[in-house]
């Protein structure tokens, strides 16, 4: 009778550290859902990144990278010298998921209140290692970072631009959608659902209102999430050293 | 079973408060986006001296103009007077007309103009700065927009005018502001703000100000922009100067000349030491694979072996 119950809790243990695990993955995108910054439509105030080659039509920020795209304040404002964008390939809405796809010769834009509609031509891209360090004095250039490969934090992708033509400002005329909080509950929900579902089916039966209740509590968690956004540094940073830790 | 789920919920909250540290850690800033203000500039001003030189083998001109582009809702400057005087350009990108000075090969060349904002329409003072314009048909660098008048501070990059034409070595530059600010509410109370600079030059000097500036506002690393702690009572107006220099190294700016007879502005990405870390812009996806696997193991081992 002992060795049973010894076995339910460490079968039980490892679905609610797996619960645990997962969830943390859904409170970043419960946090960038919810707490996105938003755009009014054709706001000549707001900033746009378009990239027509692999249908990026982003707004860009300078809040933090976790909001969507982020302009690095130490670098310039287009047409005064080195533009440097950020973007996650992962989570958080994954704005430059498709960066790779990028060819030499596609055209980049960036619309910049107060400078105009700037056009760029991608003339390289390259892989960098996590601590490289790039100049932001190297010309009218754009730089578009994320990470590389796809699913993993080792190394950078770099694209590089050139400088062509500024134009006066025009906003696009189908301004990219605010990222929309019911992504976020859709998120909550379906946490909430899948859980309920293990422990329903949870061959356990006596420990099933344990499994429920991690849901409930983790649910409250994303919840939170939902109802104070905010960046989700920690939390990936966490993700990140687990990882390592884990050697995966 | 109450112990065990005490046990759950004990730990569930000890994650919350984990997570709960790692978000508090967490205070970035944000896009400042003021809507409008009681108070409202009522004239601007800017003498601009230049002293430019003509790297080409052949005569160049440097060229300023009146008008931002028709697009924008608004006329912004007009040219009150130039020393020595400019010529009016044959060919030109605004109706007004651009204006600009002859430089010979290798020619360094004193300029000097006053630009001054109109009230378009009859309107309120627009604040749409000219733009100094590339040698060629199509413009690509402007003097920065004033979004928002009177709260935030705008940017001019003296070297950008060798990217309008790199064939012009900018040597000096020396930017003389004038606003007036107004109270445009004469009923309600009075008001109280930081003003800042409404044009800051980039990587300059600020020299002279008069009031003296209250702080130098350095959250942009490359402009000192210029701030004020104001009050203005209803209906009330206050005048403010400042001049800036570029280079910001020059020294000795009480006699008004530069020290510098030449200073090289080319961007070159292998000498700078400006540099950024490459932001971490992903999350590794393994974790969750394998907490999936770690749910799927946990009901496996319970259904195999309880």
């Amino acid at each position: 009778m002992t060795y049973s119950v010894n076995n339910m809790k460490v079968s039980t243990v490892l679905v609610i550290a797996g619960m645990i695990i997962i969830s943390l993955y859904f409170l970043v995108e419960v946090n960038y859902y919810s707490g996105a910054v938003k755009t009014e439509k054709n706001d000549n105030n707001a900033l746009y990144l378009l990239i027509p080659a692999i249908g990026i039509e982003q707004t860009i920020n300078n809040k933090s990278v976790d909001y969507g795209v982020y302009h690095e304040p130490q670098s310039s404002r287009p047409g005064n010298g080195t533009v440097v964008l950020f973007g996650h390939r992962t989570l958080h809405g994954s704005p430059f998921l498709k960066l790779d796809q990028l060819k030499e010769g596609d055209n980049v834009t960036l619309v910049w209140s107060g400078v105009g509609n700037v056009e760029y031509r991608v003339t390289n891209s390259s892989i960098v290692s996590e601590d490289y360090r790039l100049s932001v004095e190297q010309g009218h250039v754009l730089f578009l970072i994320t990470c590389y490969p796809l699913g993993s934090t080792k190394q950078r992708l770099v694209i590089k631009a050139q400088q062509e033509h500024i134009y006066p400002y025009q906003a696009p005329g189908d301004t990219p959608e605010d990222v929309q909080n019911y992504c976020a509950l859709a998120l909550i929900a379906g946490f909430f659902v899948g859980g309920m579902v293990v422990s329903l089916f949870y061959p356990i039966q006596e420990e099933r209102y344990i499994l429920t209740l991690a849901t409930v509590a983790l649910t409250m968690f994303l919840v939170m999430g939902y109802l104070f956004p905010t960046p989700a540094v920690g939390v990936e940073s966490y993700i990140s050293n687990l990882s390592n830790y884990l050697g995966v | 079973m109450i112990k065990k789920a005490t046990l759950v919920v004990a730990f569930l909250f000890t994650f919350s408060i984990f997570l709960g540290a790692s978000w508090a850690a967490t205070d970035q800033q944000a896009w400042v986006q003021e809507t409008d203000s009681a108070l409202k500039f009522t004239y601007l001003e800017a003498v601009i001296h230049v002293k430019i030189k003509n790297n080409n083998d052949h005569v160049e001109y440097f060229k300023i103009s009146q008008q931002y582009y028709q697009t924008t809702p608004a006329i912004n400057w007009t040219i009150k007077w130039t020393n020595p005087a400019a010529v009016k350009m044959a060919k030109y990108i605004n109706t007004p007309g651009d204006y600009g000075w002859k430089i010979e090969p290798g020619q360094t060349k004193d300029v000097s103009f006053k630009l001054v904002a109109l009230a378009p329409n009859g309107g309120p003072l627009s604040l749409y700065p000219a733009y100094i314009a590339r040698n060629s048909s199509i413009p690509n660098q402007f003097w920065p927009i004033l979004n928002e008048p009177g709260l935030t501070a705008t940017w001019f990059f003296p070297n950008e005018i060798e990217y309008l034409n790199p064939n012009l070595d900018l040597v000096s530059w020396r930017g003389k502001f004038c606003f007036w600010i107004k109270n445009m509410d004469n009923t309600g109370p009075r008001v109280e703000g930081i003003v800042r600079a409404p044009i800051v030059p980039i990587d300059s000097k600020l020299v002279f100000s008069n009031p003296k500036v209250t702080y130098l506002d350095d959250e942009l690393p490359w402009a000192d922009t210029a701030a004020w702690d104001v009050t203005l009572y209803p209906g009330q107006q206050k005048h403010y100067s400042y001049t800036y220099y570029w280079p910001e190294n020059v020294t000795g700016h009480s006699t008004g000349k530069y020290k510098s007879p030449s200073v090289s502005t080319k961007s070159n990405a292998q000498d700078t030491a400006t540099t950024v870390p490459t932001a971490g812009t992903g999350v590794p996806y393994a974790l969750f694979a394998v907490g999936a696997i770690i749910v799927g193991s946990g009901v496996v081992y319970a259904k195999l072996f309880r």
